[in-house]
């Protein structure tokens, strides 16, 4: 009868065990969303402030951190989707850019990225005031605006920390995209914090 | 197809053994390829992770990204898992399927690590190819089922991490492992066929060592076989061996000849000793016949031997061999044997030459000492009984051989008793002396007493008591030469004498010749001075003055007037001056006359004094002056030579300086040597007869060549020129050179004479040292004279000291 391999087995088991927690850790970490942040105010000085920056109908706000390499995912199915539009939405990316940098800070693969879209505008928004002004702390998050200010979506349109592909998230802004919106769709976005002095981790 | 073979199960146990060590071998291989693949996806996931997503952001901060960490700690384990499992058990099977879950694995990281790129999902089919190398069909299950497990679990809670997209059906997985299944079942029948492949080749290497071992067993078999039976010869012939070695060892170790012959005289068999006797190869031999290496003389005797041996059963001979190194004599010994019904001559034999040479030698030395002129005795040092004489002995002392034999020395030696010869003896026996030599006599048998001389030595061999060896020479005619040699010894040493005084004579003889020639010459010269001085009195102007003086007699009373008037008178003053003139020219003419009569004189006063100094042989050492030496010889012989109308010449170098040494007898010399080529030059009557005197330097010498065309010197007298008493002269005294010569030698110089015959003249050359030698008695020490050495027209004349 053919002896038993114990050690070699015990080994074997204890690795794969090791593999499989590792990967269920990192599934999970790639599963967990960003903070979530407050609607925007409905304050008449904010709304003013939000309808500045509105181009057309709709306009898409993308608030993102230069460096975040989750954010190449909402870059790239922001891409798709405007590739599945008859007429691309505007685009205004408001990029997070440290007191202490220089606006060329922001010139990454994320932002030479944004550049090839139809209609983009990169605004730079210093320690991310803007953003925390209309309640956003993760990179990656859109907001979809109508023309007179009113938000009509929130949340990231990726399914995990960079991970493309097709979601629900996703679907829902370009039904909001396409039709008036009876109602206000948020959704959890994945990616790196913006404000350093939120505590929570994303 | 199988066979009942195929079926057999120690057939199929070497099968499975072999396929297993072949497997084995084949895992491992490919096991190493793997090690490299695990370590290279590792490497690649972390470069990855690095170069995609190296850090996560929280506004200005940042921190190393999660990927990182999980690709180098995740990654990492994966790697190190399957590595070890590979490099320690490289062929076991739980190896193998370890290997078949962790690629699989790998996808799962690499597509979340990509964000769930669809593109990552080829990786999962690459492995399982890859997989397949290992043609082992249930890891290919393991990894279907890690696939399987691992779409389960994350399309129901993760979706998006695996499918990249939340809208699925929660049965996705199974179209993602069917999929993988897909590819499987067509791996599975291909690892299947491959191992069936590799199992019918063993069968078939099995079939071959089976059927390579059967061969090889009943090979050993049948050299077992052999073995025994070449076991059982070589036993028998060692047995064999061992018998005829026995035999052969017995042969060789007699130390004569042994050898066996044949009825027809063939050797069949025969010793070392024997061979190497004969100095023939064992072909030549076996091949021969015994009297073919017999003396051609010996062959009849030996072949009526051998056939004697085989009629009587016994003979003994004696013969000469022909060997390689020569005749050799042997004492041959034969017995008749009967061996396996034939008759055959068993013998052996004594190599005898080298006693046949000693007695030879015996003999011949016997025989020597027989015809030898000395008597030899040998006799015993105790009895002192002769133990042998030669034949001289015999014949000395008139006894025969057989008395002498039984006779002592004191027998035939009357001179001695026995005490006095054993005390003589003594010295010999104890080695205090080698030998001893008297002188004695024997007495013979009539009673004559014979001097004798005997040498008397002490013999002693290595294993013998001793022998005295007494050699007796017969010295009757030696005494007898010795009073003949006395005899004549008397009568030598009187003609000695006589000799000596006969030499004292022709010494005085010479001498005095020597003197009356020189002496001769030079009163020749004084002679002809003489002559010359009478010629000029007798023709003297005198007679003239006497005429004048009977004249003024005459005239004496009118002596004025005549001396005046007179024409006669007138001229007397003018006569007188004349005459006065001529008497001055006589006189002068007179004085030089006698002066040279007085250097001739002197000349002979030298020439004495020469002669008388020859008996006391001592040279006078003086500046010499060559060209006054020439000048005074021309002075001494020019009037002879002016008579006869010859030409002296004469040639004086100018580095010839005065020199050191015998003026007198150099001037001496060369006067005779112009002396002589004068009377050459008047016989030969030669025409424009000249002397050339020539004088020069060479080395440390002075030469003098005195040089004339007269007669010359034939080659057959040239050598006898310098010997006393020759000469061609009719009234010659044969002196004059032999003097001359002798002269040079006492000075250190020599006397050579150069003619090339008759009618070609003949130069003298003298040849002088410039110094003196170093030692005065140098010339006194000229005791004898050699003869001339003569080369091709040449003489010399020189001295031995």
């Amino acid at each position: 009868m053919r002896k038993l391999p114990i050690f070699p087995g015990i080994i074997t088991v204890l690795g794969f065990a090791i593999v499989a927690s590792g990967l269920i850790g990192l599934t999970a970490y790639s599963h967990r969303p960003g903070l979530t942040s407050e609607s925007i105010r409905n304050s008449d000085d904010l709304k003013k402030l939000v309808k500045a920056h509105v181009q057309g109908e709709k306009t898409l706000f993308l608030f993102y951190h230069p460096h975040c390499t989750c954010t190449s995912a909402t870059i790239s199915e922001l891409h798709d989707m405007m590739g599945h539009m008859a007429s691309p939405i505007p685009v205004v990316a408001f990029a997070f850019v440290p007191e202490s940098e220089e606006a060329s800070w922001i010139e990454t693969r994320a932002t030479r990225s944004l550049r090839r879209l139809p209609r983009i505008e990169i605004q730079l928004d210093r320690l991310g005031n803007f953003a925390e002004l209309l309640g956003v702390s993760t990179s990656g998050c859109i907001l979809l605006i109508d023309r007179e200010g009113n938000e009509q979506f929130r949340g990231g349109i990726t399914a995990a920390r960079g991970h493309i592909g097709p979601c629900i998230s996703q679907s829902d802004l370009m039904r909001a995209c396409a039709e008036r919106a009876s109602q206000r769709n948020e959704w959890p976005t994945f990616g790196c914090q913006l404000q350093s002095q939120f505590s929570a981790k994303d | 197809m199988s066979t009942d073979a195929d079926q057999c199960p120690q057939f199929l146990e070497s099968t499975q053994r072999l396929f297993d060590q072949r497997y084995a071998r084949e895992c491992e291989r490919l096991s190493r390829g793997m090690m490299w693949l695990m370590l290279a996806q590792w490497v690649a996931c972390v470069v990855l992770a690095l170069t995609v997503s190296p850090l996560t952001w929280i506004g200005s901060a940042y921190s190393i990204h999660v990927h990182v960490i999980a690709a180098f700690f995740i990654g990492g384990t994966l790697s190190t898992l399957g590595i070890w499992h590979l490099w320690k058990r490289p062929a076991a099977p739980l190896t193998r399927h370890v290997i078949a879950a962790v690629p699989l694995l790998w996808t799962c990281l690499l597509i979340h690590m990509t964000g769930g790129r669809i593109e990552t999902h080829f990786h999962a089919f690459a492995s399982i190819a890859i997989l397949s190398l290992y043609r082992d069909w249930r890891i290919l299950i393991t990894a279907t089922a890690v696939v399987a497990v691992d779409h389960l679990v994350r399309g129901v809670w993760f979706p998006q991490s695996v499918f990249g997209t939340l809208m699925i059906s929660p049965y996705r997985w199974i179209e993602h492992a069917w999929w993988v299944l897909f590819e499987v079942s067509f791996l599975i029948p291909g690892c299947i066929r491959l191992k069936r492949e590799i199992w019918t080749l063993c069968q078939s290497q099995v079939e071959t060592e089976a059927a390579k071992s059967n061969v090889e067993r009943q090979v050993l078999e049948r050299t077992s076989q052999l073995s025994a039976t070449v076991e059982q010869l070589d036993a028998t012939m060692a047995s064999v061996t061992e018998t005829k070695q026995f035999m052969q060892t017995i042969i060789e170790s007699v130390s004569g000849l042994f050898y066996v012959l044949d009825e027809q005289g063939r050797y069949m068999m025969w010793n070392q000793p024997m061979q190497s006797l004969l100095g023939a190869t064992s072909e030549q031999m076996g091949q021969a016949s015994a009297l073919d290496f017999i003396h051609a003389d010996d062959r009849p005797y030996i072949a009526e031997k051998i056939h004697e041996v085989f009629t009587n059963g016994q003979a003994v001979a004696e013969a000469r061999l022909l060997t390689s190194s020569g005749i050799r004599y042997v004492v041959l010994n034969g017995r008749r044997v009967i061996n396996d019904g034939r008759l055959i001559l068993v013998g052996s034999g004594q190599d005898i030459s080298e006693r046949r040479a000693t007695e030879l030698e015996l003999s011949e030395f016997r025989e020597t000492l027989d015809k030898t002129h000395d008597c030899v005795f040998i006799f015993d040092p105790d009895s002192l009984i002769f133990s042998y004489v030669n034949q001289g002995a015999i014949r000395q002392v008139g006894y025969s051989r057989e008395e002498l034999l039984n006779m002592r020395p004191i027998e035939i030696s009357p001179e001695f008793d026995e005490a006095t010869y054993r005390s003589l003896l003594k010295p010999l026996m104890i080695g205090q002396t080698d030998n001893r030599i008297f002188e004695t006599v024997h007495r013979d048998r009539q009673g004559r007493e014979i001097p004798v001389e005997v040498t008397l030595q002490f013999v002693r061999m290595d294993a013998e008591a001793g022998k005295f060896v007494a050699v007796v020479r017969d010295i009757t005619r030696r005494r007898h030469e010795e009073a003949e040699r006395a005899k004549l010894e008397n009568e030598r040493s009187m003609l000695h004498r006589r000799l000596l005084e006969y030499s004292r004579k022709a010494g005085m003889a010479e001498v005095a010749s020597g003197v009356l020639h020189n002496v001769g010459n030079v009163l020749n010269s004084i002679n002809i001075a003489t002559n010359v001085l009478q010629k000029q009195v007798e023709s003297s102007a005198v007679a003239s003055l006497q005429r004048l003086v009977d004249l003024i007699e005459t005239k004496k009373d009118q002596l004025p007037d005549f001396l005046r008037d007179d024409p006669r008178g007138q001229q007397i003053p003018v006569f007188l001056q004349k005459l006065t003139r001529t008497l001055e020219q006589e006189q002068q003419q007179a004085i030089s006359e006698c002066t040279e009569i007085l250097e001739h004189v002197e000349h002979i006063k030298e020439v004495v004094n020469i002669q008388q100094s020859m008996a006391r042989s001592k040279a006078i050492a003086m500046e010499v002056d060559p060209a006054d030496l020439v000048r005074q010889a021309n002075n001494a012989i020019r009037d002879s030579l002016d008579k006869h109308g010859i030409r002296f010449e004469q040639t004086i170098d100018s580095n010839v300086g005065s020199f050191l040494s015998d003026k007198q007898r150099i001037l001496q010399i060369l006067i005779n040597l112009i002396t002589n080529s004068k009377d050459a030059l008047v016989e030969a009557k030669a025409d424009n007869p000249t002397i050339h005197v020539q004088v020069r330097l060479h080395e440390d010498q002075v030469i003098f060549l005195v040089a004339d065309n007269g007669l010359g010197i034939p080659a057959s007298q040239i050598e006898q020129v310098f010997q006393f008493g020759f000469t061609t002269k009719e009234h010659g005294h044969g002196f004059g050179l032999h003097y001359s010569a002798n002269c040079a030698v006492e000075l250190g110089g020599t006397l050579k004479v150069h003619s090339q015959g008759l009618g070609c003249g003949a130069t003298f050359e003298l040849s002088i040292p410039r110094r003196p030698s170093p030692s005065p008695g140098n010339i006194a020490a000229v005791t004898s004279l050699t003869l001339p050495e003569q080369e091709s027209g040449r003489t010399e004349w020189h001295g031995r000291h």
